[in-house]
This record gives structure tokens, sequence and C-alpha cells, in this order.
């Protein structure tokens, strides 16, 4: 009797020890595939893989959405721009970014220049760097221009 | 917060009941009075530890911890198993190992405090490593040993986490001013002569492969220059084949790496006695203290993995691998991580001085390379060995720390704006824009 407990007591030392190990590299994948919802996690979020591409990421309210950025890209609160924003303090057609010699910039479509990067207002068409902060009325917008591989599961 | 963390070592804390359980039924553990004492204040100890990172919002990453206590939980009841006294001791060197891991992440949570002391570090280092030659005493074949009361130590250990805090700081500095030439490789070539010269005078080769190991890692890191990586390497081959011609105690060493069998009643014993051990463990092991791991010389510090496998079989030995495998992917993680150039190299020397321990013994006593005495990383007994570990981790868990430590589930963190861009990309201050520089001033670094 002692010796068949003690048997399993054996095998459980050994089963114990890879519950261990396959629970650490689980959280480790787990790790990596949570990159981009480290941003803002919001309840309930699916978790959100990072586009490849150019993408601009709307921070609203505890949740986010990353939107990508094409040759043109509107923003505004008009249905046919590409990202829409319906909120009061945003414009029919707001903003726009586009592509020109290989690098995105960020122009003000409003009257009386409604547009903020990086917390400064717009002075004419501007060339977008990687994290930028493009401010649309009260909406906030962050420009990633390369993926976020390189630092996975970071901030 | 560290939720993970907690979890994980509650059930290290079970793991460890488990064995000392195996170690009672099975004999080795005369009366309950040894394993409830060792359990329990082992496991308050890991939580302890825990509990004191959780309390003063430590945000270093939180698996290499339960990693690192498995390893040491293993260490500890293959030890109490082998021998009783060897066990307790190691059970105190844990202890004492785990509050100066506290102590480190307490007193150098600001990890680019040690880069203002440059070369305090060095002369640290060298002191260290010619203490012994004056004043130590040789044991089992390696004079490497300082005596200081009741407590015998190996100072060319702690040496280990000054050079690389010195290799870290230097090396930072000088590719940082892009310093190429002389200016860059002479220090670093210098210390490792020095440091060679005086492990080969104390015969402790398997230190000096490690230290060389680091170094070229460093080296690396610093540089991303492979020749120097190639150099180094034809370098090692060049000095090895010298110190057999020269060194009849290297010879040996390689003789019976090569074809051990012809010498099985000398110098092949105890690699041999390895062998068996291992072959006798199959795919699960006999079971915990079920095997005879004790006629493996040594088996208690540098053939510790012998033992392991012998009794938690080849399951045991790829177990631990993979925590190595762990460790040092964890390790060059924070290294990627770090904001800093220091940062980037100090983590990269730690995990390489633990990773490149790891592999040459675990490949020493499975023969796959030549064998040098040197001790499993947190698992063999040997107290410098294990006090030193804990604070090479210390080390990296701060670099994680100032990094931003590692994902919580359910966490929260509010884009704001002065974090926003760091979030994703600390190097971008450096692409300026051609044009609109005058919208562009809110760009600057953060």
């Amino acid at each position: 009797m002692t010796g068949l407990v003690l048997m399993a007591l054996r095998y459980l030392f050994l089963v114990l020890f890879y519950v261990l190990i396959i629970w650490l590299f689980r959280h480790l994948i787990w790790e990596m595939r949570a990159v981009g919802v480290r941003v803002v996690a919001g309840e309930g979020q699916p978790e959100l893989p990072a586009p490849p591409g150019p993408h601009l990421v709307l921070v609203e309210g505890g949740g986010c959405r990353v939107i990508r950025v094409g040759a043109m890209t509107r923003i505004g609160r008009g249905p046919d721009n590409e990202v829409v924003l319906p909120r009061a303090d945003v414009w029919e057609r707001h903003a726009r970014i586009y592509l020109r010699n290989g690098q995105y910039w960020l122009e003000d479509l409003t009257p009386n220049g409604d547009t903020r990067l990086n917390g400064l207002l717009l002075d004419g068409p501007t060339v977008l760097a990687d994290g930028d902060r493009v401010e649309v009325g009260g909406a906030t917008l962050l420009f990633e221009r390369w993926p976020r591989t390189v630092r996975a599961g970071t901030a | 917060m560290r939720r993970v963390e907690r979890v994980l070592l509650l059930v290290v804390g079970v793991y460890l009941a488990v064995g000392l359980a195996v170690l009672h039924g099975a004999g080795f553990l005369e009366g309950l009075r040894v394993p409830l004492v060792v359990g329990g204040t082992t496991v308050t100890a890991l939580l302890a530890v825990h509990w004191y990172w959780s309390r003063s919002d430590f945000r270093g990453d939180s698996t290499l911890f339960p990693a690192v206590a498995l390893l040491a939980a293993t260490g500890l009841v293959f030890l109490l198993r082998l021998d009783l006294e060897y066990g307790l001791r190691q059970f105190v060197w844990l202890l004492t190992g785990l509050a100066v891991l506290a102590v480190t992440t307490g007193l150098l949570r600001d990890y680019r405090l040690l880069a203002e002391y440059q070369y305090f570090w060095a002369a640290a280092g060298a002191a260290a490593l010619l203490a012994p030659l004056i004043f130590g005493q040789e044991f089992g074949g390696a004079r490497s040993w300082l005596k200081l009361g009741a407590v015998q130590f190996q100072p060319s250990e702690f040496a280990k986490v000054f050079l690389v805090v010195f290799l870290a700081v230097f090396l930072a500095r000088a590719t940082g001013r892009s310093e190429t030439g002389a200016r860059l490789w002479l220090p670093p070539a210098g210390l490792l002569v020095l440091t060679l010269v005086v492990l080969g005078l104390q015969n402790d080769i398997g230190t000096a492969a490690i230290y060389f190991a680091t170094l070229l890692t460093l080296i690396y890191a610093a540089t991303a220059r492979v020749l120097f990586v190639g150099g180094g390497l034809v370098l090692l081959a060049a000095a090895t084949v010298a110190l057999a011609r020269v060194a009849p105690h290297v010879r040996v060493r390689l003789e019976t790496w090569l074809n051990p069998w012809p010498q099985i009643e000398t110098h092949g014993y105890q690699i041999t006695q390895s062998l068996f051990a291992i072959a006798a463990g199959g795919i699960t092991g006999t079971g915990l203290g079920a095997g005879h791991p004790e006629f493996v010389p040594a088996a208690h510090t540098d053939f510790i993995f012998a033992a392991v496998v012998e009794e938690l079989g080849f399951l045991g030995g790829a177990g631990c691998i993979l925590l190595f495998v762990f460790l040092v992917y964890r390790g060059l993680k924070i290294a990627l991580e770090s904001e800093d150039r220091f940062g980037v190299l100090l983590a990269t020397g730690c995990t390489a001085l633990l990773g490149w321990q790891g592999f040459v013994i675990m490949a020493g006593v499975t023969r796959l390379l030549p064998l040098t005495g040197v001790t499993l990383p947190f698992v063999s007994y040997g107290g410098s060995s294990l006090v030193t570990s804990f604070i090479l981790l210390g080390l990296l868990l701060n670099i994680s720390h100032a990094g931003g430590g590692s994902i919580h589930e359910g966490e929260r963190r509010e884009v704001g704006p002065r974090t926003a861009g760091r979030l994703f990309h600390p190097h971008r201050a450096s692409r300026l824009p051609p044009g609109g520089a005058g919208a562009r001033a809110g760009g600057a670094p953060l």
C-alpha cells in the first residue's frame, strides 16, 4: 500500500514539474499574443493583433480601435471618411493623412485649424513620425508606422 | 498585480511538498520535523519575496522568479535526498539567496546606479579573483576557495558579477561614443587575459570558459560584429590546443572526453558513472529516491544534473534544459526591452553568465563537451554559486522593472499623452522629418 502511494507521489512529482514548465511557456505565448491589448485593455475587448503596416490607434474611453492607413485616409464625422468619428467636436471633413514620397503627411482640413500633432496646432501639412499623437477635435489617434513586433509585450 | 507569480509560486510549494513527502516515504528523512520545517520555511520565504515585490510596486518580470524557484526546489529536494547535511546547508543558503534577491531588488532597483562606479567593479572583480591565489586553499583540484571562519566560499563566483557589471558599463560607454580600434577592445581583452591567466593558475577551467563565452556574447551584443566572435573562437581553439600540450591536467580532460572508457577506473570514472546514471533513468526515471546517484562522485555539486536525469529520467533532464531555455529567453527579452545601452548589456551579461554556466555543466555531464567543474545555477549545492545566481536574477528583474515589466492579466494601462509615444517606440526621437519642423516641437523625446 505505501509502495503504491510512494509510486503515485513519484509520478505526481514529475507531473507537477511539467505542469509548471508548461504553465511558464503558456504564459510566455499568452504574453506574445497580448501585444496590442497592452495599450488599452478594455473590458471584454478582443485582443487586437497589430497590423503589419502603418496604422492609427484610436484611444477612447478604455477601449481602442486599430485602423489601417492607406495612401489616403480621411478623418471626420461624415460617412465618406475612412476614419469616421461620430463626435460633436469633429468636423464633417476634419483632416487627412496621405502618402507622398514614402512618407505620411497629416493635413488639417478644418476652417479654424482644430487638429493637433503631439499637442501643437498644425501649421500646414506635416510629416508623421512613428508614435505621433494626432488629436482631431477631442479624439486622439496614435500613428504607428511600423509593426510592434520588436517591442512585443512591452510597455 | 503579480497574480501569475503568486499562483506559480504556490504550485512550486506543492511540488516541493510532494518531493519532501516522497523522500519521507522512501526513508531519506527521518521524522516529520525536517520536511515540515524545510518545506514550510522555503515556501514562506518564496512568498515573502513575492509579497515584498507586490507591496513595493515592483514591475519586474513575473515568471522568471517562479522558474528559478522551481529549479531551486528541485535542487533542494535532490540535495536532501543525496546527503541530508548538504541539503540542510543548501536550505540555509537558499534562504540567504532569497534575502539577497530581495535586497538586490530593493537597493539596486535603479540599476543605473551601478554605472557610476565603473572602475570599482573592475578592481573588486580583480581582487575577488586574486584573493584565493594568495590566501586560498585547494579543494577538488581547483585552488579557488577562501575560508572565512566556518564558511568556505569561492570568490571567483562573485567576481563574475563584478566583471559583468564592469564590462557592461565599459562597453555601453565605449560604443556610445562610437569608439573603435584599440580603445574599444583593449580593456576587455586585457581583462580577459588577466582572468584567464588567474583562473588557469587556479585550475578552474570551467569558470574560465564561462567568462570567455560571456565576454564574447557581450562584445557581440555591443558591437554586432561577428568578427570578434569568430576571432574569439579561433583564439579559444588555439588556446585549448596549446594548453593540452603544456598542461597535463587539460590533456587528460580532453582525452577522457573523447574516450573515457579505457580510463574507466581512473580519470574517466566520474564521467562514465554519470553516463551510467543517465542511462539508468530511461524516459521517466527510476523515481525520486529510487536510483543510485550516490555512485556518481560529486553528485551534489557539478553532477547534480546526472542525479536528476537518473531519478526523473529523460523528462526531468529535458525539463531542466527547458527551464534554462526559458531563463535565457526571458533574459534576452528583458535586454531587448531595456531602454538604455547599459541596461541592454547588463541584462545580456547576466543572462549569458547563467545560460552559459548551465550549458557548460549540462553538456559536460552528458559528455557533449569536455567536462569542466562548475555548478548548475540554482540547482547544485554551493552557497557562493547560489547567492551569485540570485544576485544575477535580481539585476535582471531590476532591468525588467525599469523597462516596464511584464503584462499582468486583466491589467489596464491608460495611454496618457506623456507616455503615448514611448509605449511603442523608445528610439523614435532620432527620426526627424524633413519638413514642417515648426509643428513638431512637441515631438521631442519624452
